[in-house]
């Protein structure tokens, strides 16, 4: 399908680049040379000449994926900094919806829409925004653009700068973005990651799952049945029937509770206490069994302290729980010695049904106490979350057990048909 | 009432919306065409308009405080850093208004009187000052700031219009926006000036029907 853009040739090196935003954009920044040109009239013009590489991008130009389950098209990109702290600005467009600005600093994401009204600032340093307030408790900066790439609405080019001075009201901030005369207001919203599907092509399905990753649990269940070669089906019969059924309760108690969901995050070690929030968990059918199980690849010398608490959307009702995952080896006058494992898990026994956001606190310290804080390093960290009725290891020890007789038969069977000479171990 | 008339250049048949609005893009010839005592007369030529990606087309539908209304017309305005699309409105009292598109959001306009509220800020305005950016303007009991002051050209125009809409017609355009949505614009050239007010608004806040379907993009229901 052709899309909705109009095609110019860049008067600089005689790229082809889309304007997808037609009508609209004002400024493009040639995605190829970084040459600065003006669309706002048929004939293209060369606002500055640039013979720079091509950006790489996170979320590439003209990508489309959702936010908060709205569509969107990648159109433009900024990078921006404040005094050398750096963070990204993708530029969002859907025609049917408008702009949005969708912001990645130092991996946390948030979600800006600009302001169609001007907030009431007749009692700074709290501003209103209708019945929101927002309060400034810092100076205003010096916003400078470091590089640029795509197309924007205004006229944009490296080495902008804006004032910039930011309200902060409860999750959200008011952002106030002054240059020369004109003011711009952009309330931005804190988003997870896994709030942002997509933006890796020109294509997005929203209906393709967002992760690829099978759900552990399934997978188990699905084992014995699949490792079970075809030939010997006839024979399995004994059991067989019970080892249905006992899958049937496995996949029935599974969507009695929930799809076990992973989550991934990064902690900084010996970087104090960080909080991080997931969700929803949706867990029905009545009170279940919750694991929660976390862990972290390739640390040593380190302990990570979790406290992880299911809070119900609703009623805001928490259940607590704590988690250590700790690992240290070294080697003393016995040798090689290693304790602790990169992994822990808690099990909770009984959660009610309900919608839940999964909040956890984690500290990473290392074992024994740095000296400066050389070990700043990002950990990162996956707490998977599973439930259901009836936990999947009971079911498979009951499977396991079920199999024995059979197996026993088909030894005895094929030894006597003497198909077992020097095979034994199949 | 729609009336039906051919076109005096291309004989194409046009329909008159209202009598409020006499002034006609012929969508085959891009002819001016203005209907007085139920003839035609081809007054000038509209440019065509430059390919865009706004939602909105002739004949898409909305409603705004329990107000519908129906596009029918539209001017494309430019200035030195960009342009935008007014549509032209026929609410279902019949009376018109604008319906401004910039930045992916809209502001729905009526014209005001510019003597309705007597204030000496409007005089002002219509005596040729021009308040710079961010200063409060009270007018009609509304405390409004200048957000946006430019100089305009007419670069296009569609459908049915309140008047001749031709490239050389150059304004003077100051908005105003407010603490709610109210918001107001005002434009002046050598010849006189309006004032029109209404609501800063998003795409979603108008219940738009009959979108124009955009290549590679879902129309939304």
């Amino acid at each position: 399908m052709s899309e909705a853009a109009r095609a110019v040739t860049c008067p600089s090196c005689g790229g082809t680049v889309q304007v997808r935003a037609a009508g609209f954009s004002v400024t493009l920044v040639c995605e190829y040379c970084g040459s600065v040109l003006d669309v706002t009239n048929p004939d293209v013009a060369l606002i500055e000449r640039h013979n720079r590489a091509a950006a790489q991008l996170a979320m590439p130009l003209g990508s489309r994926g959702a936010v908060l389950g709205t569509e969107f098209q990648v159109v433009g990109f900024m990078r921006r900094s404040i005094n050398g702290e750096g963070w990204d600005e993708y530029l969002l467009f859907n025609p049917y919806v408008g702009y949005r600005w969708l912001v990645e600093e130092d991996g946390e994401w948030s979600f800006g829409t600009m302001l169609l009204s001007l907030p009431d600032t007749s009692s700074f340093p709290t501003v209103h925004v209708g019945a929101a307030a927002f309060r400034n408790e810092d100076q205003s900066y010096t916003a400078i653009v470091d590089s640029v790439v795509g197309e924007f609405y205004w006229r944009v080019k490296v080495g902008d700068a804006v004032e910039l001075i930011n309200f902060e009201g409860g999750a959200a901030t008011l952002s106030r973005e002054g240059v020369a005369d004109e003011v711009n207001w952009t309330v931005s919203k804190p988003l997870r990651r896994d709030q942002v599907q997509g933006f890796e092509g020109e294509t997005f399905d929203p209906k393709a799952p967002e992760s690829a990753a099978p759900a552990a649990f399934m997978a188990d269940a699905v084992e014995p049945e699949t490792s079970t070669g075809d030939s010997l089906w006839s024979i399995l019969k004994i059991g067989g029937a019970t080892a249905a059924f006992l899958i049937l309760i496995m996949v029935i108690s599974s969507f009695g509770g929930l799809r076990p969901q992973s989550f991934q995050y990064e902690v900084m070690r010996d970087g104090g206490a960080q909080s991080a929030s997931f969700g929803p968990l949706v867990f029905a059918g009545g009170r279940q069994k919750v694991e929660i199980k976390t862990e972290s690849s390739d640390f040593d010398n380190a302990w990570i302290d979790l406290d992880i608490s299911l809070v119900e959307r609703t009623t805001q009702a928490t259940i607590e729980a704590a988690s250590v995952v700790e690992k240290y080896s070294g080697t003393d006058s016995d040798g090689a010695w290693s304790e602790g494992s990169r992994q822990n898990s808690t099990k909770i026994a009984s959660v009610p049904s309900g919608t839940y956001d999964l909040v956890i606190e984690a500290s990473a310290k290392s074992w024994p106490a740095p000296v400066g804080l050389e070990n700043m390093v990002p950990m990162t960290l996956t707490t998977s979350v599973s439930s259901g009725g009836v936990f999947a290891s009971n079911l498979l020890l009951a499977l396991a057990l079920l199999a024995v007789p059979p197996i026993w038969m088909i030894y005895r069977r094929m030894k006597a048909a003497g198909m077992l000479e020097g095979d034994d171990d199949d | 009432m729609m009336a039906a008339l051919a076109c005096p250049q291309c004989g194409n048949e046009l329909s008159y919306a209202s009598p409020a609005l006499p002034v006609k893009v012929c969508d085959r010839c891009h002819s001016l065409v203005l209907r007085k005592d139920q003839q035609l007369k081809r007054i000038g030529e509209a440019a065509v308009l430059p390919f865009d990606v706004s939602p909105v087309q002739i004949m898409t539908t909305g409603r705004w405080n329990g107000m519908g209304f129906t596009v029918l017309g539209r001017i494309r305005w430019g200035w030195e850093s960009g342009s935008w699309n007014e549509w032209l409105v026929l609410f279902d009292d019949n009376s018109w208004g604008w319906l401004g598109e910039a930045m992916g959001d809209f502001m729905l306009l009526r014209e005001q009187p510019l003597d309705l509220w007597g204030d000496s800020s409007l005089s002002k305005l219509v005596a040729g000052e021009s308040p710079p950016i961010g200063e409060r303007v009270d007018i009609g009991g509304v405390a409004y700031t200048v957000t946006d002051i430019k100089q305009a050209t007419i670069l296009a125009s569609e459908g049915d219009l309140p008047f001749k809409a031709t490239s050389e017609w150059t304004i003077d355009s100051i908005d105003f926006r407010s603490t709610t949505s109210a918001c107001a614009s005002f434009q002046r050239d050598a010849d006189g000036a309006s004032f029109y007010t209404g609501d800063a608004l998003s795409v979603g806040d108008l219940q738009l029907k009959s979108l124009r379907a955009i290549d590679g993009w879902k129309v939304p229901a």
